[in-house]
């Protein structure tokens, strides 16, 4: 809970033939809701303290991450339902543990990265399925049959990307999603990951070079399977 | 478990200008007379930083879901709070040496209060129970009496 209520004071102005000291005058204290100012310049520590007997302040933290959390989710299972799904257990999971959260060089972010990369695993393995993408989350909803052609070679090229993607080991899917689509840091990266930032930097390498080996042998399979369809 | 192929002083300058790169952090000239590589070198793999660029674009969630959502965890009666949260921070405040601790949770003052309180009876019950033993030892006369 902010400690640091704010308090707004208004006098009522003295009516005729109130006789009243001025010091006695009555005071109308009306206590302003302190929280939702407070809570949005309060640091993610500060609210994961208040968070532990207030949800209100956990509802600022969600708000703070909720998107980038929901991205996350998003590009490891492809797919709008799942991802909303396991973003809403990541935050119920978050919520039952934050008394258990403890700010030891970890910042709540990265707790929360954690969480989210806990369940999709789980999520992938009781699925026991590699991620099959579907053109259509590519093309998008904007996608008409009259669309112009490089639009369609454009998707085509995307949902290959992605295909290689699923393919790398899930800590190499994991950083290129930190680094793409949630822009963080070497550091927040190494601290999700708990890894050094050089260890970040070679691992991002490595990552590159697997995805375009990747891309590579997708191409060449697209190559050899086009001749059987057209027979 | 995968072993990695050796990594050359060259690959760790590639690696650091893959990542200067992909954090924007200077122009590609400037960063090719900085790690001394020449386009050749990373051509493709500049491509394909540009190619993951374009695809992994942050998506929105849907407003009702995220509105439901701080629904659930927003409002403060939204949670049912377990009987330790129940107790008024004001109550736990009154604990001696508790207001020193103000980042615990209640649930951890009230478990120190309780387990200082049964510290504390413990004691007394085993002070009182040496006492005791001692007034009658020395006292044994009475006792037959």
């Amino acid at each position: 809970m902010p400690t640091s209520a704010r308090y707004t004071q208004h006098t009522s102005p003295p009516l005729p033939g109130d006789h009243r000291n001025h010091l006695e005058t009555e005071v109308f204290v009306i206590m302003t809701e302190p929280e939702t100012r407070e809570y949005e310049l309060a640091d993610d520590a500060q609210l994961v303290r208040w968070a532990r007997d207030d949800s209100e302040a956990f509802g600022e933290l969600y708000r703070r991450y909720v998107q980038k959390i929901y991205n996350y989710v998003y590009y490891r299972t492809h797919n709008h339902h799942d991802a909303e799904d396991l973003t809403a257990r990541v935050f119920y999971r978050a919520f039952g543990h934050i008394d258990s959260y403890t700010d030891r060089g970890i910042p709540f972010s990265a707790w929360l990265y954690r969480i989210a990369h806990n369940l999709v695993a789980n999520w992938h393995r009781d699925r026991g399925r590699r991620q099959v993408i579907s053109l259509d989350d590519y093309l998008g909803s904007s996608q008409h049959e009259d669309a112009p052609e490089e639009q369609i070679e454009s998707a085509e090229e995307k949902q290959a990307l992605m295909a290689a993607l699923s393919q790398l080991p899930e800590d190499r899917q994991q950083l290129i999603i930190l680094k793409y689509v949630e822009k963080l840091s070497n550091a927040e990266i190494g601290q999700i990951m708990n890894r050094t930032e050089g260890a970040v930097k070679s691992l991002y390498h490595r990552t590159l070079l697997a995805l375009r080996k990747e891309l590579t042998r997708g191409a060449k399979r697209h190559k050899n399977e086009a001749p059987e369809n057209q027979e | 478990m995968t072993v990695l192929p050796p990594y050359s002083a060259e690959d760790q300058r590639i690696a650091d200008f893959l990542i200067d790169y992909v954090d924007d952090v200077a122009p590609l000239s400037e960063l090719f007379n900085k790690y001394n590589l020449l386009p050749d070198q990373v051509g493709d793999l500049i491509t394909l930083t540009d190619r993951l660029r374009a695809t992994l674009v942050m998506v929105q969630p849907s407003a009702d879901f995220v509105e439901a959502l701080l629904q659930e965890f927003g409002s403060p009666r939204a949670d049912s709070p377990a009987w330790w949260q129940r107790v008024p921070r004001a109550v736990t405040s009154r604990i001696p040496f508790m207001p020193a601790m103000p980042d615990l949770s209640n649930r951890t003052k009230l478990a120190a209060g309780i387990g200082g309180l049964t510290l504390m009876l413990l004691t007394a019950r085993s002070l009182n129970h040496f006492l005791s033993m001692r007034h009658r030892q020395e006292a044994p006369g009475e006792m037959i009496a």
